[in-house]
């Protein structure tokens, strides 16, 4: 039952800069991911990878690295995230043993054919959005906030998500992707929440459902790894050439 | 008049209706209004996918590949300046607009339009990946003529997007459309048209016509609309027209306004109740079932008055009329339903359901007839009027005369016509296209026509080529294959545009080798190919990726071939070409051709070979029923001379005036089967009475036909023509083209049956 409230835009601020606060100070992560994608039909196809992340101050860096398929594997993914201007993105080709940038600030294109957009994975920095609290409500039986944020880039694929965040942990619980006609295009529900470091909350599943197409992709992280000790040496444009 | 056994049961139970008039008039309005009212689970559907049943194999290849990648549901703005090239900074930024408002109509997925291609080049090592026309604004005269130059020598966009001239390009947007709201359609074209009329306001110079797919069937939709509400009335008009003309009551034009209005209501609430959906095809029922309606009712009156008029009372009038015409109503209503009955063999759903509904009108027709219709004429004082029978009769007793006289000069001119034309019907050559259903007032048609001539065309065949393994689209030798096959389609003559996967690979090997035009060819190895594209799906925006083109695990990719201006045969033909290509040149990758075109190419054969089966059990339930109801074996197998050959007759001429068939026209053979059988059920039968009653010769037997029923069947010949008439009226060639051929069809077998049947009979039957 949701419990009527004034939309409140400060207070919609106030939770996700309490979202970031929660997860600030980790260092740096490792994990796996296994994406399973599947079509209307019924058809099934995965992609393995790893991610690296390095918080910095004035946005995350991260690196994904490509096992599977075999035709891309060692191919490396390198971003550098910023608060207020577009990402930086290097692709590493092996078999052109070339370093590519990405040029556009493309990032709501579909990642390897998934339903995730790399702006829905990547690290969300508070100020690539405008927000807005909506109400209280109950998911599951949990108590959670309800808020709407607004992408900032105008080249975003959304014009608006709505994010469900537990009242305990701050947790993103669900989030629904508007589009450009401001119609539901997609739904992502985060499953199997784990805690490392006894802070820091990693959900282990991400299941994206595509509404308009029927398509859905599973994301499954797993094996995260946290205080590596990474430097900025792990995560420029020469360590995607070695990266193992 | 010897009254037997059954005629006494007829007249107590026309006593009966008279006695319990009022009762009976309220109680059966009641029972069809009840019936009626399922009419409002009725619902109409303007996918042009209705016309396929669900187990049709070309479907589920159809919809298979749409469940592999997207639905290519589709909408084009084509845009276009009367006398300039579209590429200038006004129409480039009306271009803008349109494309940025595309993304906000409902349902949509995807905006195609030369603003937002994606032009990719080099840039040292950033391979760029941007809007070809990102900020017009900022476009000097120069940059437009740099980026025209992109455009025009892009295969992903010429004669698809942009025309050759550059005086049209289109604006193709994608949607999904929601399977569960059947009103989606008529919002999202408002919307649509909206937006072209909002385009044409703020930029009075440019044309905005559209087309593609979806358009299809909001035409349909449209065109069902405007049949039903534009001839429904021209047909009540005509059969006020026709009775009041014919009786002069207006008592008797009420009765069957009645009538037909009751036929057609108990018809659709029966299909309501059924379940049954209406479709462009099917709500043509309704004015099928006026025309047969009023048959019925024109014979009981037409006998009641002529019985007043030789002194009998009102209701010993309609007794007697009641008596006469139950059976031979009872029998051609029967054969009428059994014809179009016969259309559930055709494997097209809304001919069967337009088949059912007509044939579900007749019966309830037939039972108004014997049941309300007596009750409610006895509820008031009629006066039998001077008609036009007096002059009819005789006129009819000369042509009697002539016939009989010139007999053998008729049978044998007869036959001579008749080998001729049954020698013309291979003349007929096939047509089953979609933009030729709409006839030529329609806008859908003129945009389609338009875009066909300078642009591209609206029908598409589209494959599914299947790799070897997962993440096989890569392998050097299936784009090898790919694009072997795209230059062998881009050299046939239908194809218009051809869109494939190994386009954007060349494409990005020239890219990521510097721009450098030497390297437009496909990548060399598997894992290039592969990372090319991992590299490319990562700077695409949204709405502009491959998911459309590759599926998920990257085992297939699709090519879409736009065909030009083609017949059904053509495209048969060339999706036969194709296919047999890929099997000798790329067995692996073999695959079919799917798509709405093939469909309509294919569902000719279908409907055809399965309408055969149709005419057949038809021709033995109607001959069985003429042999049971003539008494006679040796005459019920002579009338499938004059029941068969009029259909015959009439596709004859049509192959020497029109000589193009579609899908319905095939099927008139079995729908006007049980309608044509009437005439001869009713000549034959007067003939035999004579010959076996009254003892007459066949020359005095055939007189005494003419001269007691032949008026009533020119009236219902005149009647049904009409009322065909108007049905071909409509702007849907299906119906229209149908109802012309069975209005020949009709007038053909009055003819068949005065000039052909007669010398026939006489030539059997030697004194």
């Amino acid at each position: 039952m949701p419990i009527a409230a004034e939309p409140s835009v400060e207070k919609g601020l106030a939770i996700a800069v309490e979202m970031d606060r929660r997860d600030a100070g980790f260092a740096d992560s490792a994990s796996t991911m296994e994406m399973v994608l599947k079509n209307r039909k019924g058809d099934v196809s995965t992609r393995k990878l790893r991610n690296r992340v390095l918080e910095q101050e004035e946005g995350n860096k991260s690196i994904f690295v490509f096992d599977d398929p075999l035709d891309v594997k060692g191919a490396a993914l390198l971003t550098f995230s910023y608060k207020t201007k577009n990402d930086d993105q290097w692709l590493y080709l092996p078999a052109l043993k070339r370093t590519k940038r990405i040029s556009s600030s493309n990032q709501s294109g579909p990642f390897m054919g998934s339903e995730f957009a790399y702006e829905d994975m990547a690290s969300q920095e508070v100020e690539k959005y405008s927000y807005s609290y909506l109400q209280d409500e109950e998911l599951d039986g949990m108590p959670v906030f309800v808020l709407a944020r607004y992408p900032v880039d105008q080249k975003s694929g959304y014009t608006r998500q709505l994010l469900w965040v537990d009242k305990d942990e701050y947790r993103p619980w669900k989030i629904e992707y508007y589009d450009r006609k401001r119609t539901l295009l997609k739904t992502l529900t985060f499953a199997d929440y784990q805690q490392y470091l006894a802070k820091y909350w990693r959900p282990h599943q991400m299941e994206m459902i595509n509404h308009q197409t029927g398509k859905s992709t599973l994301l499954k992280w797993d094996d995260f790894q946290f205080k590596n000790g990474y430097t900025e040496k792990d995560f420029s444009l020469n360590s995607l050439t070695n990266i193992r | 008049m010897n009254k037997n056994r059954f005629d006494l049961m007829l007249e107590r139970y026309a006593l009966w209706l008279i006695r319990n008039r009022l009762w009976v008039v309220v109680g059966s309005l009641l029972m069809a209004v009840g019936i009626a009212s399922g009419a409002r689970h009725l619902y109409f559907v303007d996918d042009y996918r209705a016309y396929f049943s669900a187990e049709n194999p070309q479907l589920l290849a159809f919809e298979e590949l749409e469940n592999t990648y997207t639905k290519n549901d589709n909408i084009l703005f084509i845009v276009s300046h009367p006398s300039a090239s579209i590429f200038n900074a006004e129409t480039l930024t009306a271009l803008e607009t349109l494309t940025n408002a595309s993304w906000q109509l409902p349902y949509s997925t995807r905006v195609d339009s030369i603003i937002n291609f994606q032009h990719t080049y080099a840039e040292g090592d950033e391979l760029v990946v941007e809007d070809l026309f990102g900020d017009i604004e900022s476009f000097s005269t120069n940059d437009i003529k740099a980026k025209q130059k992109v455009a025009l020598a892009e295969p992903r966009l010429l004669n698809r997007i942009i025309s050759p001239d550059a005086k049209v390009t289109a604006v193709m947007v994608t949607f999904q459309m929601p399977e569960a709201d059947p009103a989606a359609l008529a919002k999202l074209t408002l919307k649509v048209r909206q937006l072209a009329a909002d385009i044409r306001q703020t930029y009075p110079s440019l044309e905005i016509r559209l087309t593609g797919e979806l358009m299809i069937n909001t035409a349909f939709q449209e065109i069902g609309n405007k049949d039903a509400t534009h001839l429904t009335p021209l047909m009540y008009l005509t059969i006020i027209l026709v009775v009041a003309l014919l009786l002069k009551s207006v008592v008797a034009v009420v009765a069957v306004v009645l009538l037909v209005t009751l036929s057609v209501l108990v018809a659709l609430g029966a299909a309501g109740w059924g379940g049954l959906f209406l479709t462009v095809t099917s709500i043509a029922a309704p004015t099928m079932i006026m025309t047969l309606a009023i048959a019925d009712a024109i014979h009981i009156l037409v006998s009641m008055f002529g019985f007043m008029r030789e002194g009998k009372t009102q209701n010993e009038a309609l007794i007697s009329s009641f008596i006469i015409n139950f059976s031979p109503i009872l029998i051609t209503s029967v054969t009428t339903a059994v014809g179009f009955l016969t259309l559930n063999f055709v494997d097209v759903p809304p001919f069967k359901d337009f088949g059912n509904i007509s044939a579900m009108g007749v019966i309830a027709a037939f039972m108004l007839s014997v049941i309300f219709l007596p009750a409610f004429i006895s509820c008031f004082r009629l006066q039998p009027k001077q008609t036009l029978n007096i002059v009819s009769v005789s006129a009819l007793g000369w042509l009697a005369d002539v016939v009989i006289k010139n007999r053998k000069v008729f049978l044998l001119s007869m036959l001579v016509i008749f080998g001729l034309l049954l020698t013309a019907i291979p003349r007929n050559e096939v047509n089953n296209e979609i933009v030729k259903f709409f006839g030529p007032e329609i806008q859908f048609r003129q945009d389609s026509d338009y875009s066909l001539k300078h642009l591209t065309g609206l029908y598409t065949v589209e494959y599914s080529l299947p790799a070897l393994a997962a993440n096989g689209v890569t392998e050097p030798q299936y784009l090898a294959h790919l694009e072997a096959f795209t230059k062998w389609l881009r050299k046939r003559p239908e194809v218009m545009h051809v869109s494939a996967l190994s386009d954007i690979m060349k494409r990005l090997n020239q890219n990521l080798h510097g721009d450098d035009v030497n390297w437009y060819r496909l990548p060399d190895s598997k894992e290039l190919a592969s990372q090319y594209l991992l590299l490319y799906e990562l700077s695409l925006p949204f709405g502009r990726d491959l998911n459309n083109e590759i599926n998920i695990s990257k085992s297939a990719s699709r090519i879409v071939v736009t065909l030009g201006d083609v017949s059904t045969n053509e495209i048969k033909s060339f999706r036969d070409a194709s296919e047999s290509w890929l099997k000798k040149n790329a067995p692996q990758q073999f695959t079919y051709g799917v798509g709405a075109s093939v469909m309509f190419a294919d569902i000719f054969k279908r409907s055809t070979e399965t309408m055969i089966n149709g005419v057949l059990v038809g021709m033995l339930i109607i001959s069985a029923i003429l042999i049971f109801a003539l008494k006679s074996l040796k005459y019920g197998v002579l009338s499938l001379l004059p029941n068969l050959l009029p259909a015959g007759l009439a596709f004859g001429i049509w192959a020497l005036w029109v000589g193009q068939v579609n899908m319905a026209v095939s099927l008139v053979m079995t729908m006007t089967l049980g309608i044509i059988v009437d005439d001869t059920v009713h000549f034959m039968s007067k003939y035999l009475r004579a010959r076996r009653d009254y003892k007459y010769n066949s020359a005095e037997s055939v007189r005494y036909a003419f001269t007691s029923v032949g008026l009533a069947l020119v009236v219902t010949s005149v009647a049904l023509a009409a009322g065909f008439a108007i049905m071909a009226q409509s702007d849907f060639a299906l119906n229209a083209d149908s109802s012309l051929l069975t209005l020949i069809t009709i007038v053909l077998a009055l003819i068949v049956d005065f000039l052909f049947l007669p010398p026939l009979l006489m030539l059997v039957d030697k004194d």
